[in-house]
């Protein structure tokens, strides 16, 4: 744990001969190693995102990949106050040709044919019904992620997906808030806009539609369910094994230098 | 809402019960080590039995709340100050028992730092002590437990080295009093290498498998995060000053400087980063 040289040694716990002496030169390399791995793979490598919904697939066209997305879990922590894990199973095809299929969660990454595939985040997506009460005539469900927005007529009319409360409570003040993640009572929380600029805020629970007001006429905007989106992050990097491999390298260099006395023997010396 | 964990009455007495009484015993050692300073050498032997005892207790809390927590405490300023501080105390007495008798001149210097990060997790009102549970991202017990024992056995070799740096300057600013039972001005240079090479070691392991848990977690080895950043500045200055002495033969003003330098920047990269720089390294 020390370096152990008598003091006035000129070599940090060594001499620049011997083990400490290699040690130096494998610190050094190493280094520089890592340094060049990194170099490379910020030259040569690539880091896209893409994602979406259970049965939806993305194309990363840097590496001529095809993900699918099978399906998202979330598993709840805490009793649901804690961001859930989200864990999603994905298959990876390339030209059609299925060449991996893997379960991707934070901390676990994909590692398929040379590209890592992490996750990244995970969203709300909700799923929403528009209605004509003057036909009864229903639209399909709309899939609606955070931060979208839904028109709902030619004159510039949207309603923006604000967030969304999976177990919705207004607080005293009159704030809507969830106090978990998990889908006990699951609220929207959406913005009606006109060409951008909000005009009124609201909420939508399920299966609890709202009218409003379009310039087509009114409008029931029914919330008929939700699930996750997820995002995630491919990227392939050449220099990593390098990085790594330098890294590993350097602090077997540092311990030769500093722990290890000329000769390879442990130094056990004590100031005179 | 903020999520907590539910602790028993009596696990919560217990963890804190010793977590007390090791305060006070490290503080006891310390005055000890502070008379050992002043001449009075019989006070030396009794303060190192005292700081092992606290280390001892003190382990008996960090047990105890690994119970109460079921995971290891290692997150948060309060856990990991805490895990610090045990770290500092047990590093410090593996070097007393190495280094000849006259190295418990630098247990008085160690206590003042060992005070000040105990000020920190008990007065500051900042840190927490509350139960926990862990974020997604940390539950990854195996990089978890890698990349904080080893930050925390860099910090500990760094703030030995400061101690031993204070103590030098103390030396030299009370020249020509009779000083015989401190170290002579080589030996606390050597101790002084010995310890920041401890600390940049472990600091390196520290920063290899925090990349290594990065890659897996964010799919990035290195992100520019501001701790990421402080921790390589903190590298940098110690790469620096252990370079220098090779190189150049820096030893004395200059080497004891450039250690206090690395120190500060080591504790701005702890707590400075956490509250002015946040990040993804915010955890509580």
């Amino acid at each position: 744990m020390f370096g152990r040289a008598a003091p006035g040694a000129g070599a940090a716990g060594g001499t620049a001969a011997g083990a400490g002496g290699y040690g130096s030169l494998a610190t050094h390399v190493g280094l520089l190693v890592l340094l060049a791995g990194a170099a490379v793979g910020s030259a040569t490598g690539f880091r896209a995102t893409g994602g979406g919904m259970a049965g939806d697939s993305f194309a990363v066209a840097e590496a001529g990949l095809t993900i699918a997305i099978e399906s998202v879990d979330l598993e709840y922590l805490a009793d649901g106050r804690l961001r859930p894990i989200a864990r999603t199973r994905i298959a990876v095809s390339r030209d059609g040709q299925a060449i991996g299929q893997d379960v991707v969660s934070i901390n676990f990454p994909a590692r398929v044919d040379g590209f890592s595939i992490n996750h990244q985040t995970f969203l709300w997506a909700v799923h929403l019904v528009v209605e004509d009460p003057a036909t009864g005539e229903r639209s399909t469900p709309m899939r609606l992620v955070e931060g979208e927005s839904l028109p709902l007529d030619g004159a510039g009319l949207a309603l923006y997906f604000e967030a969304f409360l999976p177990d919705f409570f207004l607080t005293p003040g009159g704030e809507p808030v969830s106090l978990s993640y998990y889908p006990a009572r699951p609220v929207l929380v959406g913005r009606l806009t006109r060409h951008g600029r909000t005009i009124g805020r609201g909420l939508l629970g399920m299966d609890r539609p709202e009218t409003i007001v379009t310039q087509d006429g009114e409008r029931l905007l029914d919330l008929a369910g939700f699930e996750n989106a997820v995002v995630l992050q491919v990227a392939r990097d050449v220099g990593r094994p390098y990085v790594f491999g330098g890294a590993v390298l350097m602090l077997a260099g540092l311990y030769l230098s500093f722990c290890v006395e000329k000769g390879g023997r442990k130094d056990n010396g004590a100031p005179a | 809402m903020e999520p907590l964990l539910e602790v028993t009455p009596a696990g919560r007495w217990v963890e804190s019960g010793l977590f007390y009484i090791a305060l006070g015993a490290y503080l006891t050692a310390g005055f000890g080590y502070g008379w050992n300073l002043l001449g009075r050498r019989g006070w030396g032997a009794a303060a190192s039995a005292t700081l092992r005892g606290a280390v001892l207790l003190h382990a008996g809390f960090l047990i105890a709340r690994w119970a109460n927590l079921g995971r290891v405490p290692l997150v948060g300023h309060y856990e990991f100050g805490n895990f610090l501080i045990w770290v500092l105390a047990l590093t410090y007495l593996r070097a007393e028992r190495r280094w000849p008798p006259g190295y418990r001149a630098v247990g008085a210097t160690v206590s003042l730092c060992l005070a000040a990060y105990i000020a920190y997790v008990t007065l500051f009102p900042m840190v927490s002590s509350a139960h926990r549970p862990l974020p997604p991202v940390l539950r990854y017990p195996l990089w978890l437990n890698i990349h904080v024992i080893t930050s925390a056995l860099g910090y500990a070799g760094f703030s030995l080295a400061l101690a031993v740096a204070l103590l030098w300057l103390i030396r030299e600013r009370l020249a020509g009093a009779a000083l015989d039972y401190i170290p002579d001005g080589a030996a606390l240079e050597h101790y002084l290498h010995a310890a920041a090479t401890s600390g940049f070691l472990w600091h390196t392991a520290m920063i290899i498998s925090g990349g290594i848990w990065a890659d897996a977690a964010w799919g990035r080895y290195w992100g520019w995060d501001p701790k990421e950043m402080w921790s390589l500045v903190t590298w940098a200055v110690f790469a620096i000053y252990l370079h220098a002495r090779r190189t150049r033969g820096w030893r004395g003003r200059n080497a004891v400087y450039l250690v206090i330098l690395g120190w500060a920047v080591m504790l701005f990269t702890w707590i400075g980063v956490a509250y002015l720089l946040p990040g993804i390294h915010a955890f509580g």
